[in-house]
């Protein structure tokens, strides 16, 4: 499902933006700075703080995320379904020690702290046509 | 609501921006936007959505109306999100592709410490439609204490 090319996209260079939507059908958008690589079928979203993006999809499974690529700033749009959080583990780890790097980079060390990982199955991905050269 | 004067001023910045939406199974979209404006005392706020890629965006405005807009300073991370109700979308004029083209202009220079100006160049702005929607709550999503707060009350 997801294709190579979208894995520098998913290393933390550029912001993504993730919409959710309430169980009432409020839609939330907002920033996050990292989409994380899982495998072929799976990313994840790190769980910091019991904010909207969370409360969201504990009861509307449904993201939307848009992601840019820092070789060539192309965007790609993914659709993914909340699967199930983990405390602990590979992928737990990793992201921890991701976030503290990007933290520090930016100037926010302290404020993020990791209380989960978030794993979503990809239910679509594809690249956007709004560049002029894509 | 009426947007606060210090939130007018700061979706009319070099700010980046972006539109959530749901369609009718309550599935979420998301879409970058390209400008944005209000007025003082206003309860309204438009914004520029480029035509390319726009489709599932309009569509799920039209039939359900709700939108959640964000508008974030890349550098200083402080942001807000509007949450509200689609009123109305119809094509730029002339003197708002003169007000996209400054913003622009000056979101390049923002995020130039961060990004070369391709990136944000290289993306299709025009043709674009002005979205106007009801402004029904505020929330700062800056990071750190504050975030997750509602503005204006």
């Amino acid at each position: 499902m997801l294709p190579d090319e979208i894995k520098p996209c998913m290393q933390g260079a550029i912001p993504a933006h993730v919409a959710t939507c309430s169980i009432d059908g409020v839609p939330n958008a907002t920033t996050i700075s990292q989409v994380y690589y899982v495998d072929a079928t799976h990313v994840a979203l790190s769980n910091q703080f019991f904010n909207k993006t969370v409360r969201n999809v504990r009861e509307n499974p449904y993201i939307a995320v848009t992601v840019w690529s820092p070789a060539n700033f192309g965007e790609w749009l993914l659709e993914a379904r909340f699967d199930h959080a983990e405390t602990e583990g590979p992928v737990f780890d990793a992201i921890d020690m991701q976030i503290e790097a990007i933290a520090s980079m930016s100037g926010l060390t302290g404020i993020f702290k990791l209380k989960a990982a978030d794993i979503y199955e990809v239910l679509s991905v594809r690249k956007l046509k709004n560049r002029v050269h894509p | 609501m009426i947007v606060p004067d210090p939130i007018v001023q700061f979706l009319q910045g070099p700010v980046v921006s972006y539109v959530g939406t749901r369609n009718e199974k309550l599935r979420p979209h998301v879409q970058g936007t390209a400008g944005s404006f209000g007025a003082s005392g206003s309860d309204t706020v438009t914004f520029f959505l480029p035509e390319v890629e726009s489709e599932q965006t309009l569509d799920n405005l039209r039939r359900n109306g709700q939108l959640s807009f964000t508008v974030a300073d890349g550098p200083t991370h402080q942001s807000f999100q509007l949450k509200g109700r689609f009123k109305a979308a119809r094509a730029g004029t002339a003197a708002e592709a003169a007000r996209q083209a400054a913003y622009i202009a000056a979101l390049t220079v923002r995020l130039r410490p961060m990004l070369p100006d391709e990136a944000i160049m290289g993306f299709i702005f025009t043709p674009f439609l002005a979205v106007t929607f009801q402004v029904e709550s505020i929330w700062d999503q800056t990071p750190g204490p504050k975030a997750g707060g509602r503005v204006g009350e």
